[in-house]
C-alpha cells in the first residue's frame, strides 16, 4: 500500500515537474514573428523629400529605405547583393555590365518593373542628381529586353557597383515619375517597389506608410538591405520630433515604439529602463582634425605629430560620446569591415613625453593654435577637451566655434572657394558614409584636394594607383599601404568612430540596428 | 482715416524692398554655400560648381536679385532648394500653425496679464503686489524651452492631461486641438504675462497718479468704474502697443516651442533654411513675416483712435 501510494505520488510529482519545465520551453521559445499593428517611429528630423534623385537629406535617406530599392543591396556587412537585379554579367575589360532584372516586381501604382525604368532612373540621375558625378563612368544604358539591361563604362572603375547600391540609385517608375517630373519638377508622390508604400504625409507632422500588398520577398534571408523583406506591421507612422529630450520622453512614454539617435549621454539612463532596447553599434561615421600645412606651427610634420601623440583618444571619447564611440585613427570605419586591411587597426598611442620632445624638435614656442568647430554639441565637447590635454603637453589651443554653414564653409574653403585656411586646425564632425575607401582616402588626403593642402607624393602615388585597379583584395592592400603614410604623415587626425545609438521598446522584435543601413522596419514585428 | 490707411498700406512696398534687398545681400554675403550643405565636405570643386550652376547660383548677385524680385511681383517665390516645392506652398502650410500658436499665446497672455497687473497696481505695496511682482520676475527670468519641458513633464508625463507633443487642425474638433496647442500657448504666453503684467501695472500706477482719476473719484464714481472705464482705459495705449510688438516677435521667434512641442510653424521653417542656406525660403519667410509686422503695426496704430477718441488720422 505504502509503496502503491509512493508510486503514485513519485508520478504526478513527475508529471508536474514536465508540465512546469514545458512551460519554461513555452516561456522560453522565440515566438513566432506577428503580423499586424502600427508601428510608430519617433524620427530626429523631417525629411525634406521622398524623391531619390533630388537629395543628400540623411532624415528623407531614412525613410526611403521602406520604399524603395536598388539593383544592387548592402548586406549586414555591406558587401553587396542581388536587390531588384538577379545578377548581372561582367565582360572581361571592366566596361560593360550586363543586369538581368527579376520579373513580376510590381512598383506602388501597379505598374511592372522593366529595363525602362533603371535606364530611365540612371539617366535621370545623370540630369539632375547632385551625386550624379558619383556615375559619371557611365557611358550609355540600354534596354536588351524587358527584364535585361547593360550599362556600358567610359572606364572601367571600382565604384560603379558600388554607386548602384547607394540611396541615390533608388529605382523610380519612368512613366509615373517622368509625369511627376512635367508636372512640379519632382516627385512628390513616392512610388518605389519596395514593402511599405507610402499612405499618406502631412509634411512636419507625420508620414504614414502601409504594407505593399503586392510586395514579392526575395528568396535569400534578410540581411542588412539585402534579402528577404517581410513586412510584419500593417503601418508604420513616422513622426519628426527634434528635440533629443522629447523624442527621448516619447519612446519612455510608449507614444513611440522606436526612436532614432538615442543622444549618447542619454543611453546609460534608458538602458536602465526594462521596458526599453538600446542598442549601440559602431557607424561609419568618422570624426577627424584636419591641419593647415600653408602656416606655422601646423606645416612642421614634428608638430603635427606631438598633437597626434599628445592626445588621450578615450578621454575623448569619454568627453564627447560618454564613451559610446569606437576609438580608431582610420579612415576606414570599423563598421566597414570589408574594406579593413590589418593596418588599419594601428593607431597613435598616447605619450605626452614624446609629444613633448616632438613640440621642441619642431620649434614651436607656445604661440596661438587656432581650431574651428560647429557649436553643435558634442562636438564643443570634444573641443574643449582636446584643449585641456593638449594645454598638458604645452600646445595653446584657441578654439573658435561656428554656426553648422558657415564652419563647414571655412573648413572645406578649398573646394568651395579655391582658397587656403586660415584656421591652423579644422575639426571634421561626422563624416558621411562612402561605400568605396578611395572616396575618402582621395577627398580626404590627396594632394589636389586636401583641405589644409598638406601634400604628400607617396600617398598621392599609392591612392591613384589603388583607384585603377579592379581587384577589391589588392585596392585594400594599398589603403592599408595609405594608412600607414598617413599616421606618419598626419596629414589629419581620425579620432573616433561616433556612435550609432537607436532605441526601442522591448515588444518591437526582430529589428536590425547597422549603420550604414540605417532604419529597417521590415522584418519587424510588434509581440502582444 | 481711409487716406491714412491706404497711405500706410502703399508704406509696405518700399518696406518690402528694402527688406527683400538687405536678407538678399546678406544671405549671399554670410559664410556658406548651399552647394556644401547639400554635398557635404567630400564633394569636389567640380561636383560643387555643378550644384551651383544647377541651382542658379553663378549668376552674378544683381542679376540674381532682379530675377528673383521679377518673380515675386508675379507671386512666386520660388522653389526651395532642399524639398524642391514652391516656396508658397511652404509658408501656406507652416503658417496657419504659427499664427494660431500666437494668437493663442497672446490670449493667455492677456487673459494673466491684465487681471494681475491691475491688481497689482490698485492694491499697490500689499500682499498682493509682492506677489504677482515676483510671479512676474520669476516668468521674465525663466526661459521659454525651460517652461515647456517643465509643462511636458507635469501635465503629459506625470499627469497625462495633455499628448506629449505634435499637432491636430481645428478640422480635428476644437477640444482635440486645444489639446495640443494649450502646452505650447502656454509656455508662451506665460512668459510674455510675466513681462506684460509688469507693464500693466506700471502704467496703471502713472494714470492713477493722474488728476482726472481723482475728478472722477469726486465726482462719485464707484472705484470699479474708476478703475475700468478711465485708468484702464487710459492705460491701455502704451499695452496695447506691447502687445502687438509682442505678437510679431512671437510669431517670428516660436521655433523653439516649435522644436519641443513638434509644432512645425515658420518659425523652424525659418531656422532650418538658414543652417541649410536655402536662399529662397529664407527670403520668402522673411518677407511674409515683415508683411505680418507691418499690417500688424498699422492695426495697432488704429486702434489707438479707438481706444482715444483725441487721436484723429488725417
Amino acid at each position: 500500500m505504502k509503496l502503491k501510494t509512493l508510486t503514485w505520488t513519485g508520478a504526478v510529482a513527475c508529471l508536474l515537474a514536465l508540465a512546469l519545465l514545458g512551460s519554461i520551453a513555452d516561456a522560453q521559445a522565440p515566438k513566432p514573428p506577428r503580423r499586424g499593428g502600427t508601428l510608430r517611429v519617433a524620427l530626429y528630423n523631417d525629411p525634406t523629400t521622398l524623391d531619390p534623385g533630388t537629395t543628400t537629406n540623411v532624415p528623407s535617406i531614412r525613410v526611403r529605405n521602406q520604399i524603395y530599392e536598388t539593383l544592387l543591396a548592402w548586406d549586414k556587412d555591406t558587401g553587396l547583393q542581388p536587390m531588384l537585379a538577379d545578377r548581372y554579367d561582367e565582360t572581361a575589360d571592366g566596361k560593360t555590365y550586363t543586369f538581368h532584372l527579376r520579373s513580376g516586381v510590381k512598383f506602388h501604382d501597379g505598374s511592372d518593373f522593366t529595363a525602362q525604368d533603371v535606364k530611365y532612373t540612371f539617366e535621370r540621375i545623370a540630369k539632375v542628381s547632385p551625386r550624379k558625378s558619383d556615375l559619371n563612368m557611365i557611358e550609355t544604358i540600354e534596354v536588351v529586353d524587358p527584364h535585361t539591361v547593360r550599362f556600358r563604362l567610359k572606364f572601367p572603375s571600382p565604384l560603379f557597383l558600388q554607386g548602384l547600391a547607394m540611396w541615390f540609385s533608388e529605382i523610380t517608375p519612368a512613366q509615373n515619375t517622368e509625369m511627376q517630373v512635367q508636372k512640379s519638377g519632382g516627385i512628390q508622390d513616392a512610388v518605389g517597389t519596395g514593402p511599405f508604400k507610402v499612405a499618406e504625409w502631412r509634411r512636419g507632422q507625420f508620414l504614414r506608410l502601409v504594407r505593399f500588398a503586392d510586395y514579392k520577398p526575395r528568396p535569400e534571408p534578410a540581411s542588412g538591405l539585402a534579402g528577404q523583406k517581410i513586412a510584419y506591421v500593417d503601418e508604420i507612422v513616422m513622426t519628426p520630433i527634434k528635440d533629443n529630450k522629447v523624442r527621448m520622453l516619447s519612446l519612455e512614454q510608449g507614444e513611440s515604439d522606436y526612436a532614432e539617435r538615442v543622444p549618447p549621454e542619454e543611453a546609460d539612463r534608458l538602458s536602465a529602463n526594462p521596458k526599453l532596447e538600446i542598442k549601440s553599434v559602431p557607424s561609419t561615421n568618422w570624426s577627424a582634425f584636419y591641419f593647415n600645412c600653408t602656416i606655422p606651427p601646423t606645416n612642421n610634420q614634428a608638430f603635427r605629430q606631438a598633437v597626434a601623440v599628445g592626445i588621450n583618444y578615450d578621454e575623448l571619447n569619454k568627453a564627447g560620446y560618454w564613451g559610446r564611440g569606437t576609438v580608431t585613427n582610420s579612415l576606414v570605419p570599423e563598421a566597414q569591415a570589408v574594406w579593413r586591411a590589418p593596418e588599419h587597426k594601428q593607431g597613435y598611442k598616447y605619450d605626452p613625453e614624446r609629444a613633448r620632445k616632438l613640440l621642441q624638435e619642431s620649434g614651436y614656442k607656445g604661440e596661438e593654435v587656432s581650431i574651428i568647430a560647429a557649436t553643435e554639441p558634442p562636438y564643443d565637447l570634444v573641443v574643449q577637451n582636446l584643449q585641456a590635454q593638449l594645454k598638458k603637453v604645452g600646445i595653446n589651443l584657441k578654439p573658435t566655434f561656428l554656426e553648422s554653414a558657415a564652419h563647414e564653409a571655412q573648413l572645406y574653403i578649398r573646394v568651395s572657394q579655391k582658397k587656403p585656411p586660415t584656421w591652423n586646425i579644422g575639426a571634421n564632425f561626422g563624416s558621411a558614409f562612402r561605400p568605396d575607401p578611395h572616396m575618402h582616402y582621395y577627398t580626404r588626403g590627396h594632394s589636389d584636394v586636401h583641405t589644409g593642402f598638406c601634400s604628400n607624393k607617396a600617398y598621392d602615388t599609392v591612392v591613384e594607383k589603388a583607384q585603377k585597379l579592379l581587384n577589391p583584395v589588392e585596392r585594400k592592400k594599398l589603403y592599408g599601404q595609405a594608412h600607414l603614410i598617413q599616421l606618419e604623415w598626419v596629414p589629419f587626425i581620425v579620432f573616433v568612430d561616433e556612435p550609432y545609438i537607436e532605441g526601442y521598446r522591448k515588444n518591437v522584435k526582430g529589428v536590425q540596428i547597422l549603420d550604414p543601413h540605417w532604419d529597417i522596419f521590415w522584418g519587424v514585428w510588434l509581440e502582444e | 482715416m481711409q487716406y491714412y490707411l491706404v497711405r500706410r498700406l502703399a508704406g509696405i512696398v518700399p518696406v518690402w524692398i528694402a527688406i527683400a534687398m538687405v536678407v538678399f545681400a546678406m544671405l549671399r554675403f554670410i559664410p556658406g554655400d548651399p552647394a556644401l550643405v547639400l554635398l557635404g565636405g567630400e564633394a569636389t570643386p567640380q561636383q560643387l560648381e555643378a550644384v551651383r550652376v544647377q541651382l542658379g547660383l553663378t549668376k552674378p548677385i544683381p542679376i540674381q536679385f532682379v530675377e528673383w524680385l521679377g518673380h515675386v511681383v508675379r507671386g512666386d517665390l520660388g522653389e526651395s532648394l532642399t524639398t524642391h516645392r514652391p516656396v508658397i506652398s511652404e509658408i501656406r502650410e507652416r503658417l496657419p500653425r504659427s499664427l494660431e500658436l500666437a494668437t493663442l499665446a497672446t490670449a493667455i497672455s492677456l487673459l494673466v496679464a491684465l487681471p494681475s497687473g491691475v491688481l497689482a497696481a490698485v492694491r499697490r505695496n500689499t500682499p498682493w503686489d509682492q506677489g504677482f511682482l515676483s510671479l512676474g520676475l520669476i516668468g521674465v527670468c525663466i526661459p521659454s524651452f525651460v517652461l515647456a519641458l517643465l509643462l511636458i513633464l507635469v501635465f503629459s508625463v506625470k499627469l497625462g492631461w495633455f499628448p506629449l507633443r505634435g499637432y491636430r487642425p481645428m478640422s480635428a474638433g476644437l477640444t482635440t486641438w486645444l489639446s495640443y496647442m494649450t502646452l505650447p500657448a502656454l509656455a508662451y504666453g506665460l512668459i510674455d504675462a510675466a513681462q506684460l503684467s509688469r507693464m500693466t501695472r506700471s502704467t496703471m500706477i502713472d494714470v492713477l497718479g493722474l488728476d482726472f482719476v481723482r475728478t472722477a473719484r469726486s465726482k462719485g464714481l464707484t472705484e470699479r468704474r474708476v478703475i475700468y472705464r478711465h485708468v484702464l482705459k487710459n492705460a491701455l495705449l502704451p499695452i496695447v502697443t506691447i502687445v502687438g510688438l509682442n505678437f510679431g516677435v512671437l510669431f517670428a521667434s516660436t521655433v523653439v516651442i516649435e522644436y519641443i512641442f513638434g509644432l512645425p510653424g515658420i518659425g523652424s521653417l525659418l531656422v532650418d533654411a538658414i543652417r541649410n542656406r536655402d536662399y529662397p525660403v529664407v527670403q520668402g519667410v522673411m518677407l511674409t513675416i515683415a508683411t505680418l509686422y507691418t499690417l500688424l503695426n498699422i492695426a495697432v496704430d488704429m486702434s489707438y483712435a479707438w481706444l482715444d477718441p483725441r487721436i484723429r488720422y488725417q
